[in-house]
């Protein structure tokens, strides 16, 4: 058995060590060399394009505390674009230093606002035209005002990047963990109302399958 | 004092429609003294929805205080430990005793657990409750009314595993998990530790006949065994398999039941449920 594993490129610490430090003693039985699978680490940053047979992978920075990777993969039947764990684009989130919080989700400088709109724009153009578009909507409106730091985006926010980077499907993933079923098809119900024509609004669910262009 | 089962899963939380009755939280469990101290062992994914209601009380104002019985830090006892409100309201305290390995004290593995890699929270100077670590020995210590006591369950320096007896007014809690008893003397140290408990929570995720590789874990007849060679009054089995469902787990305390019985055993057994309480 072999896996291939993909993930950002950091600073503070490698793929593997950073894998190896959660699977091994004393927080895991075994030592991470003695996983029999063969485990191949592919460090890749942001705005990386590569192939895996005949899906056409590329990703992009997502806006969340201390970096995440976002990924669209592609093929002639279908586009799937997975933003999990992103903030919207009003401060950038990360860095090498932990980020003192001052209240307000406001960008802090000239620069600072030319990231946050490249940010903005390599994920649109990640999700652009996709099929079907996964991405955070951890937060309501209101518990987002509360945690804008937090990295996570509302179902509303999920919904206009769905709307501007003109997604088929919007899936909402990455449900907080007190969001009841019953509080989640209000959610969608309420987004799709809202929703651009052609757009389909949502919820991930386990056991959801997605099925390819007819 | 009073238990509460917040979580009972072994190894991996298992959300799973056949699981719901007995639950998928991963270990967690309160315990509560007659003048209401709070004694949490183990932190596994159980102890967010503990937390969630300790937030309707003083924990919610930033006076809250508790104290957690780690046994050791594979993630099914400690994952839900950085995530409850309660942990990041100033004010609050966290009285936390567990063991230290030599890959690094109980203090380490959670600041690690909590680095930018792993969390936003950037390390555990940045936590809001005050958390203050007690590497655990031998030595008993008091929490209010009660007496507490730990034995080391594990010769393994890189993986310690301690279990723990509570007692209050004579009455005594003993919780055992993740015990291997084919290390020398761990069952003999272990039957003498639980020795006439009223409860034994003991980890009992598999039966000798299913044949799973399980890094020599204790299996559910083990419990039994130990429990009844220890004249434990009531016995609770906990972390149980992930792949276990509820009609599945009845059906075996069902025919342990039936077992005990024909042996004429006076030992009550029982299988642990979230949100299952028991006076001690």
């Amino acid at each position: 058995m072999s896996l291939d594993i993909y993930g950002l490129a950091r600073t503070q610490s490698s793929l593997r060590t950073t894998l190896a430090g959660a699977l091994s003693d004393p927080l895991f039985p075994l030592q991470f060399d003695d996983l029999r699978a063969q485990l191949n680490f592919f460090e890749i940053g942001a705005g990386s394009e590569f192939e895996l047979g005949p899906v056409k992978v590329r990703t992009a920075l997502a806006n969340h505390p201390y970096r995440a990777l976002a990924y669209r993969l592609e093929t002639s039947r279908g586009v799937l674009t997975f933003i999990p764990d992103t903030g919207p684009f009003h401060t950038v989130l990360f860095g090498e230093q932990r980020i003192e919080w001052a209240g307000q989700p406001t960008a802090r400088s000239q620069s600072e606002l030319r990231e946050l709109a490249a940010m903005k724009e390599a994920i649109l153009e990640l999700a652009y035209g996709a099929d079907w578009l996964i991405y955070d909507a951890q937060f309501t409106d209101a518990q987002y005002a509360r945690f804008p730091h937090w990295g996570h985006s509302s179902a509303s926010q999920a919904r206009e990047i769905a709307e501007a980077a003109q997604v088929r499907q919007l899936i909402l993933f990455h449900h907080d963990p007190h969001r009841t079923d019953t509080e989640l098809d209000q959610i969608v119900a309420k987004q799709q109302s809202l929703a651009a024509p052609g757009l389909l609004v949502t919820a991930a669910f386990e056991g959801m399958e997605l099925e390819r262009r007819p | 004092m009073k238990v509460r089962f917040w979580g009972v899963r072994g190894y991996v939380p298992t959300p799973d429609a056949a699981m719901l009755r007995y639950g998928g939280n991963t270990c967690c469990t309160a315990v509560t003294g007659d003048q209401g101290e709070l004694i949490v062992l183990d932190t596994g994914t159980g102890f967010c929805m503990l937390g969630d209601e300790l937030m309707q009380g003083e924990f919610g104002r930033g006076r809250g205080t508790l104290t957690l019985l780690i046994s050791h830090t594979y993630w099914d006892h400690i994952l839900g430990l950085p995530f409850p409100g309660v942990v990041h309201i100033p004010g609050n305290r966290l009285d936390i005793y567990g063991p230290d390995s030599t890959r690094g004290s109980l203090q380490m593995v959670y600041d690690g657990m909590l680095s930018p890699v792993y969390s936003p929270v950037f390390g555990l100077a940045h936590i809001g409750a005050t958390h203050r670590f007690t590497p655990i020995s031998t030595e008993p210590f008091i929490v209010g009314q009660l007496t507490i006591r730990a034995m080391p369950l594990s010769y393994r320096p890189h993986s310690p595993i301690w279990a723990y007896r509570l007692e209050e007014r004579g009455r005594v809690l003993v919780y055992i998990t993740d015990v291997r008893y084919g290390e020398s003397g761990i069952r003999e140290a272990a039957i003498a530790f639980a020795r006439n408990a009223h409860v034994l929570i003991h980890s009992a995720p598999y039966l000798r006949a299913e044949e799973v590789e399980d890094y020599g874990h204790s299996r559910i007849e083990d419990a039994i065994e130990t429990a009844q060679a220890a004249d434990v009054e009531r016995l609770v089995l906990f972390h149980h398999a992930p792949t276990r469902t509820d009609d599945e787990l009845d059906a075996i305390v069902d025919r342990l039941r039936q077992m005990l019985a024909a042996q004429g055993s006076a030992l009550q057994l029982l299988a642990a449920a979230e949100g299952m309480e028991l006076v001690v």
